[in-house]
This record gives structure tokens, C-alpha cells and sequence, in this order.
């Protein structure tokens, strides 16, 4: 008798543990929607082109397309364009010169704003010979 | 000799076995006709009618551009704002768009928000910021436009990534009332040139919860 009551104890003790951690199950609603913006892209500083310009005894003047909103302009010349030089925005020439001097000459565009540089692509290039007492050439 | 017993003793022995007689015939009749004892309880029934018929509540977030109430009707949805874009961004260019989100159902709701960059193109310099209750102004100066918005700031100027970041804390909207978002999305001012000609999209996720639900 006494058994049997500690089973029936045991069993409802059993049967509680079991029971309430999984009491009722309750939710709540909810609504999720995606909004999304239309394109966000970054522009870029526009190239410029470049022409030769006047030849002369000893030299090669190189001209370009001034670029609305440039800060200034990066000239490339010398052996592969190795040569660098930047020049005022309201530049729109240079002027290769020496006694006996080749290479080639590109543009590129300089635009500066408060917390960066940016750079347009090269320019196409001029390649150009200069020789003293003599036409220079450019093509 | 067996014992005799006197007349005394004859009439009490009777008594005595009539008694137990007696006693075990009240035993009888007390048990036999309650050998199923019957108990009943008392009890009582009614029927109780509500005068209205009972019905679920409805949960339902819109958004748009003014009211609210434009886009997204009914659960999930995707919406494209097409006025919320800037393209050819230079470095500290931005656009400024409010979003009216609205708890169109008749609960209120607690309203959050995160973005997501959709690409990883511009790195860490697609910035946004976000206010509550504000208004949005585009202007152009020396040919650089700029959005601002006015407001209570619900996230202060952050990158946008591929990872989600908040864009709007929870926020109770009671049901037939509006939040108003205002979003600034722009390009760092110090974004680098190898940024130029990338482009990506936001996309907002934009979370409603049964208010007070855990």
C-alpha cells in the first residue's frame, strides 16, 4: 500500500516536470518588407584627348581638350611617358624640348576634392622626336 | 455432571443471542441496500452570447514615399523607390529621400529596419544616415549635390556593406499612424579613385513585430 502511494507521488512529480516547461505555446505576428533603392554608382573624371600641336626647330608642342572641373592636368613624356609633370588646370599645351629627346606623351586628368585625388584614365598617347637644329616630330 | 444453568442464566443467554441477532440483521440492512452508495453533485448550465461577433486583428506594414500607404500592402513584399538612387557620385555627393512607414493593420507594431549593400563595389564608402521625423532637402552648389535631412538621428553617418547594419531602432507605431524615415545615401568624401564608375543598390529590410511581443 505504502508502494503503491510513492508510485503514484513519483508519478505525478514525473508527469509535472515533464508537463510544464512545455506549456502552451504562444505567438505573436509580424510583417517583414524589403525596400530598395535605385542605382548608387560613383562617376568618374573624363579623359581628355590629345593632338599635336606646333612643330618647331628643336621642339614638339603637344595640345589637349580642357576638362570641365579639373583641378589640374598630369603630363606624361620621356622614354614610355616615365616622365611626370602637373601642370594649372587652365593649361591646355606642352612643349617637349632638348637636343636630341624621344619618347611619349599622354594626359592624364587631375581632379582634386577636400578629402581626395582623383585621377581620369591616360589620355591616348603621342609618341614624338625632338632633335636639335631640326623639325621635331609627332604622330 | 454437566453444568446446569439456571433460569436466570437461560433468559439472559437468549437476550444475548437475540441482541447479536438483532445487531447483525441491522448490519444486513444498512449494508444490502447500500452496497453501491449513490453521491450526486448540484449543478447548473447557462449560455452566455457576446452582442458583437469576435475577430482577429490584422498586422500589416506599408510604406511610401508620402502617406505611407502606397507600397507593400499586405505580408512580405519588395518595393524599388526609384527616386532613392544618385548616379555619378563624386566623393561627398549625396541623396536625401524620406519613407513613410505606416502600421496599416489594426495593432500596433514595433518597426526596426537594417540595410544591406547589395554589392561589395564601393567598399566602405557608400555612407548613409538616417533620421525620424524629418524632412528631406537636395541642393546643388558649385555643381555638387548634397542631401540632407532634418529630424530626431535614428543612425548617425555609417558605411553601407554586404553585412546588415541598423538602419532604424525599434520604434511603436500605433495602428493608422506613420513613421517617417529620413535617408541619406551618399559617397564618402574620401572615396578613393579606384571607386570611380562602381555603383551598387540599398536594400532596406524593414521588420513590423506585434507590439510588446517578446
Amino acid at each position: 500500500m505504502r508502494r503503491a502511494a510513492l508510485a503514484g507521488v513519483a508519478a505525478l512529480v514525473l508527469l509535472l516536470a515533464v508537463a510544464v516547461p512545455f506549456g502552451p505555446a504562444w505567438a505573436s505576428w509580424s510583417d517583414t518588407a524589403t525596400v530598395r533603392s535605385e542605382v548608387l554608382g560613383a562617376g568618374t573624371v573624363p579623359a581628355t584627348t590629345t593632338a599635336c600641336g606646333t612643330l618647331g626647330v628643336g621642339l614638339v608642342t603637344f595640345t589637349w581638350t580642357a576638362v570641365p572641373g579639373a583641378t589640374a592636368y598630369v603630363v606624361h613624356y620621356g622614354a614610355g611617358g616615365a616622365t611626370t609633370q602637373t601642370v594649372p588646370a587652365g593649361t591646355t599645351q606642352f612643349q617637349a624640348t632638348g637636343v636630341v629627346t624621344s619618347g611619349t606623351f599622354y594626359v592624364e586628368v587631375q581632379r582634386q576634392f577636400p578629402g581626395t585625388t582623383w585621377m581620369s584614365a591616360p589620355s591616348n598617347s603621342r609618341t614624338y622626336t625632338v632633335i636639335a637644329l631640326t623639325v621635331g616630330v609627332c604622330q | 455432571m454437566a453444568e446446569r444453568r439456571g433460569p436466570y442464566a437461560r433468559s439472559h443467554g437468549r437476550w444475548r443471542t437475540a441482541r447479536r441477532r438483532g445487531l447483525a440483521a441491522l448490519a444486513l440492512a444498512l449494508v444490502l441496500p447500500g452496497a453501491v452508495v449513490a453521491w450526486a453533485w448540484w449543478g447548473d448550465a447557462g449560455t452566455v452570447t457576446t452582442p458583437e461577433p469576435v475577430t482577429a486583428g490584422t498586422l500589416d506594414l506599408t510604406a511610401g514615399p508620402v502617406t505611407g500607404s502606397e507600397q507593400l500592402a499586405g505580408p512580405g513584399g519588395t518595393w524599388t523607390y526609384t527616386a532613392l538612387g544618385l548616379t555619378g557620385m563624386l566623393p561627398g555627393e549625396s541623396v536625401a529621400r524620406v519613407l513613410v512607414l505606416r502600421s496599416s493593420g489594426t495593432t500596433a507594431v514595433d518597426v526596426s529596419a537594417s540595410v544591406t549593400s547589395s554589392t561589395a563595389a564601393l567598399g566602405q564608402n557608400l555612407l548613409l544616415s538616417t533620421t525620424t521625423g524629418g524632412a528631406a532637402t537636395n541642393t546643388t552648389t558649385n555643381g555638387l549635390r548634397t542631401g540632407t535631412c532634418t529630424g530626431t538621428v535614428a543612425r548617425a553617418t555609417a558605411p553601407v556593406t554586404t553585412t546588415a547594419t541598423s538602419a532604424l531602432g525599434a520604434v511603436r507605431v500605433a495602428s493608422g499612424t506613420t513613421v517617417t524615415l529620413c535617408v541619406v545615401l551618399g559617397l564618402s568624401p574620401g572615396a578613393p579613385s579606384s571607386v570611380q564608375g562602381a555603383s551598387t543598390t540599398a536594400t532596406f529590410l524593414i521588420t513590423a513585430n506585434q507590439a510588446g511581443a517578446a
